[in-house]
């Protein structure tokens, strides 16, 4: 079943052709809710939130993007959660290593075409690009995830965003600056064709 | 020593590398690429980190986040696109419109009338309460619909205009009040009213009071009747109040009596238009909060 006829039935109320759509977007929406949350329970929660929220307010889905739609509502759940611990902060809920290192799901880091080794050195890239996103404020991690990350063009992250173009395209810039400089702190991890760039710019 | 890349340079260079540079911007920029190595090498560096970004992977869901006919019912209280928020708004609304429509009667006919005759005439109409709408027919008493034909003709033709806003505004009290005591949907639509009905065959009392199918009201003297000669209320009342109550259709309540009754009766049936403005004015406070908050918790 097409996606199209998915969105309609569940918007007659056929619940089982919503979860149909939940299955096919899920992961996506958990990405973004993980990277933006730099959490996995509060990205679980925020995920769930936006697809009851989702469920609920299909009435006031207009057409286009689905997926974009989908990316809005996931994004403002996570906006709320992020203002929300800002003014009442929390430990943090991972567990941690011997090291006092929170220790982070492995379910993605699973990839059976690639050496322990080349899985070891992409999850330590993967947890250093987020501490840099983390280090972002929440609106220039939202554009970054979804123009670099999620491949949306800027109208589609504006729709997302529910901000001009214009303003998307100014937060990216400054997003990249401020990742491009954190990313410098983890230089050895970087790709090696990226620190030949560094090399011959020295 | 590498020239800093100032923060126009790197939006340029940013937007560029995505193709959202307008085209004159774009012939510039690759003019400059062209002249500038450290532009071309911060170009390139963005365009890797855009790649590392690009190539993480899409993380697998932890569980499936399907949601259950429980979960939905529980989150959201209806299926798919029901909204309580505009039944709602709609009943604020029209709770706030007959508000202004019975205050705005209330004050119309307190200005009008002079108060004698407001406190000798103060006839009250009102559904019956806990009624189906089968009500009685009009029925003041002859002499009280006499008086205020009396007092109708004395200021024509300046207040004929406001008699019918009036009884216009009555009508609607009376709607209002019927349909708040059934539960039903309130109609907007005034009714005929019995004042206007008796005015017209003055002669005929007994016709005229004859109770018509809609609106079912029952008109009860409030207040003992004034003493001034042109509010007099005779005795004799209560000879066509047993006319008119065996005109009136079954089930219907008895009609009141023309014998004056105390003060406090009077006053308990005015302060019936007050708590029914307060009850609107609630509802209207009411459903509008409400209505706010199911919109919250939905968006």
């Amino acid at each position: 079943m097409v996606e199209a006829e998915l969105i309609k039935e569940a918007r007659r109320g056929d619940l089982d052709s919503f979860n149909r759509l939940v299955l096919a977007y899920q992961d996506l929406l958990y990405s973004h809710a993980y990277r933006m949350m730099g959490e996995a329970e509060a990205a679980e929660d925020a995920t769930q939130d936006a697809f009851i929220s989702a469920y609920r307010n299909l009435g006031s889905y207009r057409g286009g993007s689905f997926k974009a739609w989908l990316l809005r509502i996931v994004t403002n759940r996570c906006y709320d959660e992020l203002r929300r611990r800002k003014r009442r902060p929390t430990t943090p809920l991972e567990p941690l290593d011997r090291d006092d290192e929170e220790i982070e799901s492995p379910r993605w880091m699973t990839d059976p075409g690639e050496t322990p080794e080349e899985a070891v050195d992409r999850a330590e890239l993967a947890r250093a690009l987020q501490n840099c996103l983390d280090g972002l404020p929440a609106e220039f991690r939202a554009v970054v995830l979804l123009v670099d990350i999620q491949g949306m063009d800027y109208a589609e992250a504006a729709q997302v965003v529910h901000t001009p173009l214009g303003t998307v395209k100014s937060r990216l810039a400054r997003a990249r600056l401020r990742l491009r400089e954190c990313l410098h702190g983890f230089w050895e991890l970087l790709p090696v064709s990226m620190r030949l760039v560094e090399e011959s710019g020295v | 020593m590498t020239p800093e890349i100032t923060p126009r340079d790197w939006e340029a260079i940013s937007a560029y590398l995505d193709d959202q540079l307008a085209p004159k911007e774009r012939q510039k920029l690759e003019a400059r690429l062209e002249r500038e190595s450290h532009l071309r090498r911060t170009l390139e560096e963005l365009r890797q980190m855009k790649q590392v970004l690009r190539a993480q992977p899409v993380m697998r869901a932890p569980r499936n986040f399907t949601i259950s006919p429980q979960m939905a019912g529980i989150r959201q209280g209806a299926r798919t696109g029901y909204s309580p928020f505009p039944l709602l708004r709609l009943a604020s609304v029209l709770a706030a419109v007959f508000f202004v429509l019975l205050v705005a009667g209330d004050l119309v006919s307190s200005r009008l009338q002079p108060a004698s005759v407001a406190r000798v005439k103060g006839w009250e109409i009102f559904g019956r309460g806990g009624g189906g709408g089968g009500g009685g027919g009009e029925v003041p008493p002859p002499q009280a619909v006499q008086v205020v034909t009396e007092e109708v003709a004395a200021e024509q033709p300046a207040a004929t205009i406001a008699a019918e806003v009036e009884t216009v505004a009555k009508a609607v009290e009376v709607t209002v009040t019927q349909a708040i005591t059934e539960g039903v949907t309130l109609a907007l639509m005034p009714t005929a009213t019995p004042i206007l009905e008796a005015q017209t065959a003055p002669a005929d009392t007994s016709q005229a009071l004859t109770p018509t199918p809609e609106p079912t009201m029952l008109a009860m003297p409030i207040e003992e009747p004034s003493p001034t000669p042109e509010l007099a209320v005779e005795p004799t009342a209560p000879d066509v109040g047993a006319e008119e109550k065996l005109q009136q259709e079954p089930g219907e309540a008895a009609i009141a009596s023309p014998a004056p009754l105390p003060p406090e009766a009077g006053a308990l049936q005015i302060s019936l238009v007050r708590i029914l403005q307060i009850l609107l004015a609630l509802l209207a406070v009411g459903a509008g909060i409400a209505a706010y908050l199911a919109r919250r918790s939905t968006s």
